[in-house]
């Protein structure tokens, strides 16, 4: 299964932000590590909901944790 | 996974040793069963507990978002095979009726209702590891 057009910077934020473990991230969220794991590896997409909880951890806008890959028109 | 497995295996292959040998005992298949659904379930509590306290996860933690998916793809996947399987089972199970009759003279219609019961329940068996395989393999390629 081909990944979603969505990049993020969840791994950067995490360390600008006293190196967060994805456990930690995973903890204040209500997820696994396991899951945000795999969202941080564009394995999977978040729900929304869980889109804008890791963006109020980080305090920052959802924009500047996920990012659409925009096709390249050929 | 591989409890159910291993301990079904055993009750499966005994049970249709005895059915291709023609010696059906009806009670002590059932005493197999019983034995077997206790170690099934005494090893998966005690599996699922040991996990439990060895990573610290709170049992009632109710499962992610991820976890959700990955169940409803297994329980999809499984639904359908169930859907080919228990009418594979009973037609099967009608068309041999006459046969397993019989085969079976001193108890004709036990042996019919036992080998239909444990037709249909090796196809639940065998869907919930399936059902497993998929939750596994789903966890395994996605985190």
């Amino acid at each position: 299964m081909a990944p979603p057009p969505i990049s993020n910077t969840i791994r950067r934020l995490r360390f600008d932000h006293g190196e967060m473990t994805q456990q930690e991230l995973a903890d204040r969220i209500g997820m696994t590590r396991q899951t945000i794991a795999a969202i941080e590896q564009n394995k999977y997409s978040p729900s929304l909901e869980a889109a804008f909880r890791i963006a109020e951890v980080f305090g920052v806008e959802i924009g500047d944790v996920f990012q659409w890959k925009k096709a390249v028109s050929g | 996974m591989v409890t159910t497995l291993v301990v079904w295996s055993v009750y499966f292959a005994w049970f249709w040793v005895d059915v291709a040998g023609q010696r059906l005992d009806g009670g002590a298949v059932l005493t197999r069963f019983l034995i077997t659904m206790g170690i099934s379930l005494v090893v998966m509590i005690g599996l699922n507990v040991a996990t439990g306290v060895m990573t610290a996860k709170n049992i009632e933690t109710p499962p992610d978002e991820l976890e959700r998916l990955i169940e409803a793809r297994a329980d999809r996947i499984c639904f359908k095979l169930l859907e080919v399987l228990v009418p594979i089972g009973l037609i099967g199970g009608l068309l041999a009726t006459d046969t397993i009759r019989a085969a079976f003279p001193a108890d004709p219609a036990g042996s019919v209702a036992l080998i239909f019961a444990n037709g249909v329940l090796m196809a639940f068996v065998l869907t919930e590891v399936v059902r497993e395989s998929v939750h596994i393999a789903s966890f395994r390629m996605t985190a």
